[in-house]
């Protein structure tokens, strides 16, 4: 190492190269193979995406490129008439147009789909060198316009586009290599340029094909949905000035034009050779593995209009009328299929805002409040306390400083509705840990207003807590969706399902108490009002009757309606946990009549090795270990309650008849509550209907869920008559050759499948 | 057949050759020298080699690794397994598996950790038959844009805690 020191340091320093190689080779002769050299923050990450030269799966100078792909020019306008040189171009506009939605839909990345295109590396190479907002160094110079200008206009909006998704890509809603690939090889995305500057560039585009080449209708078409594209950006509200509505136009000419060119027959004319290569990741600085290029599939219009109509239902959230209905939208818009990644990086964004409001409609603080005010708030003594108190008072100063803690936990709920279907489960793993500390803080500030005077009695010496009984709600159903969203994403194996149902419906007991609970707060308050009203009639004029009428008045006007609102929100809400409870409920009822008949075991013994029973269990709970309210139930208390629901002898064939009927008596009952919240659903913000479920921006979205609800139930029902059939009065030891299988029926709910009986 | 079962021999360059033969041939992941280095030279006693009778050439493998996880607790990963294609299906993988998680129980570690296929029936039968269990599943996880699970086994009360609460004992009871 001295002597290579030695060497640098006696070379002039107009030399920018040290030849190290005999040095190097010395050197590495004398490495032990136990020697190991690596940076300290070299781990695992590192070492798997580290490359290697002369590895053909890592590096990617190694790549082969063909003759064409090597001589090919992009400042040759290939094509010998006008009308040739049409088809080239229109050709390559399509296969780079179908090329976005290879890379944003079939999880591809950069380079191998919208960077393999030789015009676009080329362009974009000469726009890092030099990055002029005027584009004038991001030119092509064929000689002819239809390249020169068309084709160039085609490049830029799709790389602003490029540069668009970037900007969702970098607010961190989305996560790099599994939702989204942006690695733009080094190459500036036209950060300089203003969205004016490319589409008037493309404007000038389609005027000279509409003057000059009135039959290049496909390229036409291309160019506008491109520069439709590029609009997007518009739709961010970083940058927003104008409202969304404005802007909804570019999504639906994005659809017009996506539409009728799907119509379109495919173009005879192939791309010139080499216009599309993976010369790029050869070329240029590639930190990943050598990758062939990927073909678009023929249904790229499609997964257009998909984004499209994903985006545009975003958008739709700013017609909500309500906190309830903000809420909704986010609970079910991503719901029964996984949103397209752009729709589902902008939700987050286009709902918060970097100015700290939502929507422009309300500040973080008041949203929150408004969360509290729309479930258990109204009408209480503590929303009473903080009208009328000072805004300086330390009440309302401790309020709003609870408000912004409330805020953060919410942004995260917000933000995880519209994760990929992994991310969203362990969002809730996450979460559950702040909902909790949450609730414990905003107890203890409850427990001193009470002191003070200033609490809600639900009678039987219990109080209403409105600020911990909404906290505590959200950290329910969170724990309810973290461990049923476990069953969609098949991380439970059958032996398990009996602990994790069981334990979904614990959940659901203490979520249906707590609404109880809110539910019995309404109507006493709705009836105080009421009795205001009563009292009213019989007092005599005078100062008392005029105070009471100003009282009662103030509350119909501010408070009823409020509450009137929240009482059948809450109704909706108490409908949907019994119908939690109950399908959890009947899954717990099939484990243990297959479990009677020793098919199942709620134990897996195979642990015993090097684990047991227990430590799996509570590795399992983990998650749950922590949370203060409601307690894990022990280890044993899990296990004694399947002997609750387990059919012993004697009588089995009548105990299991029994059993049988108590399950189909549960799900008729669920059904008729489905039935019920889908007619809500259905009608709307009807006044008359009994249920607000603030679905009405996500209605088709709502009853798609409630249906495939209802098929779960028919499912379970079906498979209940199944195990009838199948054990009917056999004795319970005479199934030595049955297995377990878990089914889901088409279109049912992903979170309860069928543990069913089948023969091995 | 009788199978031989022994640690690689670090100091023996050819080794690490064997390893890397058997890994490339079968997984989808490319990895670079720097990741068998990075595994090999820093547990070398967490990799094992599988031999037919006194052959030279190993017919499977086993590589892992183990550290502490967020300060809160040792954790063993099992980063690669492979048996050769002509030698499967004859609990080769299983042994392997088996002596590797031995040697980190009795070198104190709390869980063992690995990530798979969600595809892949083979392995999670495997595993599972073990006593692992699915903690999380992983959305286009690996390069051929498959999910994948991540499976714990829990070998100590250490393993069933949340690390934050490992971290801050005196909270653990809030």
């Amino acid at each position: 190492m001295a002597s290579l020191e030695d060497n640098i340091g006696a070379l002039s320093i107009s030399d920018k190269l040290v030849d190290v190689t005999n040095h190097l080779k010395t050197l590495a002769r004398h490495l032990q193979s136990e020697s190991i050299i690596k940076a300290p923050q070299f781990d695992l990450f590192e070492g798997t995406h580290s490359l290697e030269i002369n590895n053909t799966k890592l590096d990617s100078s190694l790549l082969k490129l063909s003759v064409d792909e090597l001589n090919f020019d992009c400042q040759t306008s290939y094509g010998e008439s006008d009308e040739e040189k049409v088809a080239f171009v229109t050709a390559i506009a399509d296969r780079l147009c179908r090329s976005i939605m290879v890379w944003l839909n079939d999880y591809q990345t950069l380079p191998t789909t919208v960077l393999s295109c030789r015009y676009v590396e080329d362009m974009m190479y000469s726009f890092t060198e030099d990055p002029t907002s005027d584009l004038s160094t991001c030119r092509l110079k064929t000689g002819h316009e239809i390249y020169d200008q068309v084709l160039v206009s085609c490049i830029l909006t799709t790389c602003y586009f490029v540069k668009v998704v970037q900007t969702l890509f970098k607010a961190g809603v989305v996560f790099e290599e599994e939702d989204l690939n942006c690695n733009t090889m080094g190459l500036n995305m036209l950060s300089t340029v203003a969205l004016t500057t490319v589409t008037s560039h493309a404007e000038n585009s389609l005027k000279l094909l509409r003057n000059k080449y009135p039959n290049a209708h496909q390229l036409a078409l291309i160019l506008q949905l491109l520069d439709s594209l590029a609009r997007i950006h518009d739709l961010i509200p970083v940058d927003q000035t104008d409202s969304a509505a404005d802007n909804r136009g570019t999504l639906e000419v994005l659809i017009r034009c996506a539409k009728q060119l799907k119509e379109l027959p495919a173009t005879t004319i192939k791309v010139p050779n080499g216009s599309f290569s993976p010369g790029i990741q050869k070329r240029l600085s590639n930190q990943f593995p050598p990758r062939a290029i990927v073909e678009p599939r023929g249904n790229e219009y499609d997964a257009f209009i998909t984004m499209a109509e994903d985006i545009l239902k975003v958008l739709e959230v700013d017609a909500a009328n309500s906190v309830v209905e903000i809420n909704q939208f986010a609970f079910f818009f991503n719901r029964s299929r996984q949103r397209h990644v752009v729709a589902r990086a902008l939700f987050p964004l286009y709902l918060m805002r970097d100015d700290q409001m939502i929507l422009d409609k309300f500040t973080f603080n008041d949203f929150s409040k408004q969360h509290f005010m729309e479930f258990s708030l109204c009408g209480t003594q503590l929303a009473t306390s903080l009208r009328i108190q000072p805004q300086d008072s330390p009440l309302v100063v401790k309020f709003e400083s609870f408000m912004q803690e409330v805020s953060a936990v919410l942004f995260e709920w917000y933000q995880n509705a519209s994760q990929n279907t992994c991310r969203y489960r362990q969002g809730y793993n996450r979460q559950l840990l702040l909902w909790d500390s949450l609730q414990a803080q905003i107890e203890v500030f409850e427990m001193e207003l009470e002191s003070q005077g200033i609490k809600d009695e639900l009678g039987e010496e219990s109080t209403l807590l409105p600020l911990t009984t909404w906290v505590y709600f959200m950290k329910l159903t969170a724990m309810m969706e973290f461990v049923l969203k476990g069953f969609e994403l098949d991380v439970y194996k059958p032996w398990e399902f009996y602990t994790m149902y069981w334990y979904s419906y614990y959940l659901a007991q203490h979520l249906e108490n707590n609404l109880q609970r809110v539910q019995r707060h309404l109507e006493q308050r709705i009836a105080v009002i009421q009795a205001m009203n009563k009292k009213l009639k019989k007092l005599k004029a005078g100062a008392k009757k005029d105070s009471l009428r100003s009282s009662y008045r103030w509350c119909m006007d501010h408070e009823m309606p409020q509450l009137r609102s929240n009482f059948k929100y809450v109704e909706y809400l108490l409908k949907k946990c019994t119908l939690s409870k109950t399908l959890a409920l009947v899954e717990v009822f099939h484990f243990a009549i297959i479990k009677s008949i020793g098919v199942i075991d709620n134990r897996d013994l195979s642990s015993s090795r090097f684990s047991s029973p227990e430590l799996v269990h509570k590795l399992r709970f983990k998650t749950f270990s922590s949370i203060g309210i409601p307690e894990l139930p022990s280890y044993s208390a899990f296990q004694n309650s399947l002997n609750e629901f387990m059919i012993q002898e004697p009588m089995f064939t009548v105990k299991f008849q029994r059993s049988v009927e108590f399950i189909q008596s549960e799900l008729a009952k669920a059904k008729a509550a489905v039935d019920f919240i889908s007619n809500a659903i259905r009608q709307g913000e009807d006044k008359d209907h009994e249920l607000i479920t603030g679905t009405h921006l996500v209605k088709d979205q709502a009853l798609e869920y409630y249906e495939s609800i209802l098929k779960s139930i028919e499912a379970l029902k079906s498979n209940t008559n199944s195990l009838h059939d199948q054990i009917g009065s056999k004795s319970p030891n005479s199934f030595t050759s049955y297995k377990i299988r878990v089914q889901t029926a088409p279109q049912a709910c992903s979170y309860y499948p069928l543990l069913t009986l089948q023969k091995k | 057949m009788d199978v031989r079962y022994r640690q690689l021999n670090i100091s023996d360059n050819n080794e690490l050759r064997h390893v890397q033969r058997l890994i490339d041939a079968d997984l989808s992941e490319p990895y670079s020298v720097y990741v068998y280095r990075y595994f090999l030279n820093q547990w070398p006693e967490l990799c094992y080699l599988a031999f037919k009778g006194d052959d030279t050439t190993p017919i499977g493998c086993v590589v892992c690794k183990s550290e502490q996880h967020r300060g809160a607790r040792l954790r063993g990963y099992i980063g690669m397994l492979a048996v050769a294609k002509e030698h499967r299906k004859k609990g080769i993988a299983k042994r392997l598996v088996t002596i590797a998680i031995e040697h980190m129980q009795k070198t104190g570690c709390d869980e063992v950790m690995l990530e798979t296929e969600v595809e892949n029936v083979a392995a999670l039968r495997l595993y599972e038959g073990l006593g692992f269990i699915r903690l999380k599943r992983m959305f286009r996880y690996y390069l051929n844009q498959g999910d994948a699970f991540k499976l714990i086994l829990p070998l100590t009360e250490r393993s069933c805690t949340r690390s934050t609460f490992l971290l801050q004992p005196e909270t653990e009871l809030a």
